[in-house]
């Protein structure tokens, strides 16, 4: 029984990070509209930060690293969020300012391999490609727990930062900040001509979203105790963008579910499929990306939107100014509905025939 | 200055393979404005087609090589009516496009891996014989890979230039709809361009497996990126562009290996990218002077 306990407590703890990174990504992405095809990066970046903060120093012989320290547990938390945020903020003077469309997304994930190379190959760096091992877990020895009731506790710390994450991210989308990076996304050329900052406005929405992956990455890494480059890729980040893609841009509440259908339901349960036949481990991990993959088309062919698409948002003082009457309950006027974001459902170009 | 020579020599084979390609690369994303992250897979697909062709069909290796081009065209022609065509049609926005064609990739690299595994292949009738010139040596499989691809780009730059599906290609290229209305069929033209480009990513898939001597199910994947950056340091949907840029990155990453670890090549062939498109975004050759690719 408790091993079914402490499997449901694992994916719970892949729930909430993913859930994390789901928010994240849905800030550059739904949001403000920044084609970063390589969120992963960062939160390599938190996990590696974190885990050096919390090894205390190098021991070559073992494994060799840089900052090695040893802080009290919340810290090297917030150390991977700092990483994370750091790396953005160098990261988004190359992708945010001449970049736009194909262009940021390509070189997203050139910079990102670029990274990935550079760890790799500089052992001194993070230990090279072995990685980093035998990161101990937070407050082990304080809280001095069983395995399950352990895992239970890491589940809760998991909960907390994502539900903190929620609310912020809630704030966010309703605050001016939300309203100039949707403005951005539809259309950047109107909203600087309104006056807005381009730039700093996506800058600190990729700012935060990196924020938000380092902490993940922080909180992945206390929890699977080990990171090395093989753990983090293109393919990885691929999940984070699946996930919310399925689950509904621009949408928190999507991101959530996102992160519950991509990561925990298709990833997790297909490690039920019993093995019989030419079916081993190997095929079935195939098989699931597979099922990542066509599954992402399908909703990208049949709703683009995701299951909960963006809110449409309706602009009480816009309605009053332009159109001169109220909102009809319920129906809304024509101004309104053209406000919500539409997002690649009906333009249809002259590739047709 | 011997090692200087043979990394010269390294060079031009790395060149060669990268111009076919970026060739096909650039094709794409020129003509129909998609930029394909299924690419590297595609060039994965061939090397693996080719494998089928040496075992199923005992064909020996360069017959092989011209089997796992016409696989992959097929391939690509039918991804594009079955997927690309339908989703550009309805003006998917183009970050959505690039999803589309990075879940394609990975379905394509598992599909491989569950038939073959994640394990390493070579190709049989490999020649270990080394043609030699001073301190310049090459294999000869190596040096028929390096005329191989002079013939094919050298016959597409002719079709390009002088045959009447060239001056329709380069018409569309420009302008699809003043194309379109001048009488050229479009939808054919880029049925053709997915036939071509495809069979490019397929015969380059396969020389680059020659080239390294093994290859798995991510080695087209991981080469994809330095195919990018050859094709968009020669101006993203160039044809000749993607040539130059090929000589210029191929020969980048293995002079660079004389000063530096062979394990930074794809570095430097990356940070070439990264500085092209900051400084100059329309790339070396800049036939149209405008991002083809930024719509």
């Amino acid at each position: 029984m408790s091993h079914y306990l402490y499997y449901a407590l694992t994916l719970g703890v892949y729930f909430f990070v993913y859930c994390l990174l789901g928010l994240g990504y849905n800030l550059q992405y739904g949001l403000a509209g920044i084609n970063n095809v390589a969120n992963y990066s960062f939160v390599a970046f938190g996990a590696y930060l974190a885990a050096v903060t919390t090894l205390g120093p190098s021991n070559s012989l073992v494994q060799s690293y840089i900052l090695g320290t040893s802080i009290a547990w919340p810290l090297p938390l917030l150390v991977g969020a700092a990483a994370g945020a750091l790396t953005s903020l160098v990261l988004g003077f190359i992708f945010l300012l001449r970049l736009r469309h194909q262009y940021q997304a390509i070189v997203t994930l050139v910079v990102a391999q670029v990274i990935w190379l550079l760890v790799g190959n500089n052992p001194g760096l993070f230990n090279g490609y072995n990685g980093l091992a035998g990161v101990p877990q937070p407050l082990e020895s304080v809280v001095n727990l069983a395995p399950v009731p352990y895992e239970a506790f890491f589940v809760g710390i998991t909960a907390l930062c994502a539900l903190l994450g929620f609310a912020f991210m809630r704030r966010v989308v309703r605050s001016p900040l939300g309203r100039v990076l949707r403005a951005i996304r539809e259309d950047e050329s109107v909203a600087s001509c309104f006056g807005r900052n381009v730039f700093w406005a996506q800058m600190s929405a990729f700012i935060v979203a990196g924020t938000m992956a380092g902490l993940a990455g922080g909180l992945l890494v206390e929890y699977l105790g080990a990171w090395s480059p093989s753990g983090w890729s293109p393919y990885e980040g691929f999940v984070v963008i699946a996930a919310l893609i399925i689950g509904g841009t621009a949408n928190n509440i999507g991101a959530a579910l996102g992160a519950f259908i991509v990561p925990v339901a298709i990833y997790e349960l297909t490690g039920f499929i019993p093995p019989f036949g030419p079916v081993n481990a190997q095929t079935i991990d195939a098989f699931r990306w597979i099922a990542i993959g066509i599954i992402v088309l399908l909703f990208l062919w049949f709703r683009p939107q995701g299951v909960l698409p963006e809110p449409r948002r309706r602009f009480r003082l816009v309605d009053r100014i332009l159109v001169g009457q109220e909102p009809i309950p319920g129906k809304g006027l024509f101004l309104s509905q053209k406000m919500h974001g539409s997002d690649a459902t009906s333009v249809v170009t002259d590739e047709t025939k | 200055m011997s090692i200087f020579v043979a990394s010269l020599g390294f060079g031009l084979v790395t060149s060669a393979i990268l111009a076919l390609a970026a060739l096909g690369f650039t094709l794409q994303a020129g003509m129909t404005n998609v930029v394909n992250l299924a690419y590297g897979d595609m060039m994965t697909a061939g090397a693996f087609a080719a494998l089928v062709g040496q075992s199923a069909l005992r064909l020996s290796l360069w017959p092989a090589l011209v089997f796992g081009g016409v696989i992959v065209a097929l391939l690509s022609f039918v991804t594009n009516r079955l997927v690309i065509r339908p989703f550009v049609a309805r003006g998917t926005k183009s970050f959505q496009m690039i999803i589309v064609t990075f879940a394609l990739g990975i379905i394509l690299q598992y599909v491989i891996v569950m038939k073959w595994g994640e394990n390493f292949y070579a190709y049989r009738g490999l020649s270990l014989s080394l043609f030699k010139w001073g301190s310049f040596e090459l294999s000869y499989e190596q040096l028929t890979i390096v005329i191989m691809s002079v013939l094919l780009l050298g016959g597409f730059h002719v079709l390009v230039r002088y045959s009447r599906m060239g001056r329709a290609l380069r018409a569309m290229a420009d302008d699809k709809q003043l194309a379109r209305a001048c009488g050229v069929n479009v939808a054919r033209l880029t049925d053709i361009v997915w036939l071509i480009s495809g069979a490019l990513a397929g015969v380059s898939g396969v020389a680059l497996a020659i080239n390294a001597g093994s290859f798995n199910e991510i080695f087209g994947a991981n080469f994809m990126l330095i195919v990018v950056a050859a094709a968009i340091l020669g101006g993203a949907g160039e044809p000749n562009g993607a040539m130059v840029g090929a000589v210029v990155v191929g020969f980048a990453m293995e002079v660079s290996t004389v000063w530096i670890a062979g394990s930074y090549s794809e570095v430097v062939a990356l940070i070439l990218l990264i500085v092209a498109v900051l400084v100059r975004p329309q790339g070396l050759v800049a036939g149209r002077g405008k991002w083809v690719l930024a719509q």
